[in-house]
């Protein structure tokens, strides 16, 4: 077997050379996949044109894939409810995901593994940020990281919906905001198979931390959401219609970067996935 | 948690300690300062300084050499100021005036008020305590305003305080970048360079009490931590500080006196003087520190220049 691991960023990513997402390989071959993920946070296969139901077999041999639970039940695939389709077209789910996340973080049991596809794309632009949240805790100092050793945050989805959508009609009815739930998670986690500590933190999603009084809190807070947004700590993928992008959530933060005019449609899916072992079912 | 709260703490039979606020500030009443004190009544005064953190008198219309003579009964005083020098005469003595034009060694050097700050925290041994008396008071503005650095810790979360303990930060005089005789100023700095390297948490030498140990206008950065993790840290505990409640603000009249103690408070004289034509003119006497030393009772660290000496 011809595959080969290429990085193309500096601090994160790196390309999957002679791997077809539709063909079945070794369970080696998967650990092998699984590694490299968590070792580079992001992993991109170019021209894997896929079905929403072939690139949900193609996750389920990374991990295990389950339905989509979105607030916007209308942008699930027609073909099945483990594909949100991602869209920009009027009335869509513009600016989702345009700051700082790891997918799911605002429940019990985030995704620990995304899969995304760009179908339709802008001339230039839509491109998205990811940020390494193993880079991001290492850069911190000593004293800094024993500081937030043992603080956990609040990671709640409503934040993401004031912060991304208060300049537009929001297609999200106060109702639906509030059957978001909130969960806890700790600010540092372990990599379960790399065993490198990453900061667990998402500008979109945590305004508290538990332990801390309120002022204290926002401090820290505004301090880690400003550190993780540093360049050094980034890969910007330009996508490439039929790119098969993987994504480690429990190393990564991404963002959609909303720079090209939203009425050109951009359109792609995102489906996700849990690992076992999973820091979160761990915690 | 202040339990009891009486009006006043009574001394002795003529000495009355009325508190101004709940955790700063108190005024003294019932002694002359003019005369040598008794050792009731500088244990009484010292007591209530260490309690109330800035004590307050009335009607004390002390002379230059009285003041110096009561700041006797309670420390070693340093010379007026240890950058900037003091009153020729009197080398004690400090002239705080609205445009320092007493200041002896070098009045084209004069600088607008600084912000909140405790005195000379770029010295290994900043001042023990200061005694500021008002001689031209404005009829009404040019009001001082001091806090309780000690309350601050005790505000700050368990987390927090655990974080802040093992830190330690530089202080030093920090250059002028703009306004009046920046350049005089800077040459006066750069010839007399001062640094030292405090932990963010002292205990208190005499009370044992541990205080928030850091201020703008010398804290430069903290010891270990990232350019921004010092940065957001410093801001974020110079904003605490500065909580109403932790606040005393003393209006001025002639004949008042100030005594504070350096180690656990700031102090800011506020500017709306310098927005009228009043004239204001206090002299200040500063009693020499010890080394502080941190909760795991390190001693702060000199980096330059001398420690401040007693005259």
């Amino acid at each position: 077997m011809g595959l080969s691991i290429e990085r193309i960023g500096g601090v994160l990513g790196a390309e999957i050379l002679g791997f077809q997402a539709k063909e079945v390989y070794s369970d080696a071959t998967y650990d092998l996949i699984r590694q490299a993920l968590a070792e580079h946070c992001v992993l991109v296969m170019r021209d894997q044109p896929l079905t929403d139901l072939e690139a949900v077999e193609f996750l389920d041999r990374i991990g295990i894939t389950f339905d989509q639970w979105n607030i916007t039940p209308d942008f699930l695939s027609p073909d099945t409810p483990k594909v949100y389709q991602l869209t920009s077209r009027a009335g869509g789910s513009r600016y989702a995901g345009s700051t700082w996340h790891a997918d799911y973080a605002f429940t019990d049991e985030p995704a620990d593994v995304s899969c995304m596809q760009m179908h339709k794309l802008p001339a230039v632009g839509g491109d998205t940020g990811f940020a390494n949240m193993y880079a991001a805790y290492d850069a911190l100092s000593d004293q800094m990281k024993n500081m937030i050793a043992d603080l956990s945050a609040i990671f709640d989805n409503s934040r993401r919906h004031r912060l991304q959508y208060s300049h537009e009609n929001t297609v999200i009815s106060k109702e639906q905001l509030d059957r978001v739930p909130v969960a806890r998670h700790p600010l540092v986690i372990t990599h379960p198979l790399t065993g490198r500590k990453a900061l667990y933190c998402s500008e979109a999603l945590v305004d508290t931390i538990v332990e801390l009084p309120p002022l204290e809190s926002k401090a820290v807070v505004d301090f880690l959401h400003n550190h993780v947004d540093q360049h050094q700590f980034h890969y910007r993928h330009v996508w490439r219609a039929n790119d098969l992008v993987l994504v480690d959530n429990r190393c990564t933060n991404h963002c959609a970067i909303a720079d090209y005019d939203i009425d050109v449609s951009r359109e792609g899916i995102v489906l996700c996935a849990h690992m076992d072992p999973s820091p979160f079912r761990l915690s | 948690m202040v339990t009891t709260n009486p009006k006043t703490y009574p001394c002795s039979e003529q000495i009355l300690v009325k508190p101004l606020t709940v955790h700063i500030g108190a005024e003294i009443h019932g002694v002359d300062l003019a005369k040598p004190l008794s050792s009731l009544e500088v244990t009484a005064i010292r007591n209530a300084l260490l309690r109330w953190k800035v004590v307050f008198f009335r009607q004390q219309y002390l002379t230059h050499a009285q003041h110096i003579e009561f700041a006797r009964q309670f420390g070693d005083p340093t010379a007026g100021h240890v950058v900037f020098g003091g009153d020729s005469e009197y080398p004690e003595l400090y002239p705080v005036t609205k445009h320092r034009t007493a200041l002896a060694a070098r009045p084209s050097a004069t600088r607008v008020w600084t912000d909140w700050h405790t005195d000379v925290t770029a010295a290994i041994n900043p001042p023990f305590a200061s005694i500021l008396r008002a001689v031209v008071v404005p009829p009404y503005g040019g009001d001082t305003q001091w806090l309780n650095m000690a309350a601050a810790y005790e505000a700050l979360s368990t987390p927090m305080q655990t974080f802040l303990n093992t830190l330690r930060a530089v202080h030093r005089f920090k250059r002028a970048t703009d306004g009046d005789n920046a350049d005089d100023y800077n040459e006066m700095v750069d010839s007399n360079p001062i640094e030292a390297e405090h932990p963010m948490i002292t205990v208190h030498p005499e009370t044992g009490e541990k205080a928030l140990f850091t201020n703008q206008e010398f804290t430069g950065s903290i010891v270990g931590l990232t350019p921004k993790e010092s940065k957001f840290l410093l801001e974020y505990l110079w904003e605490h500080c500065i909580r109403p409640e932790f606040i005393v603000r003393f209006r001025w009249e002639k004949g008042s006196i100030a005594f504070w103690d350096n180690r656990t408070t700031q102090h800011q004289a506020v500017r709306d003087v310098f927005d009228s034509e009043f004239d204001r003119e206090f002299y200040r006497v500063t009693l020499n520190g010890t080394i502080p030393v941190g909760v795991d009772g390190r001693l702060s660290k000199k980096l330059s220049g001398e420690p401040i000496k007693a005259i």
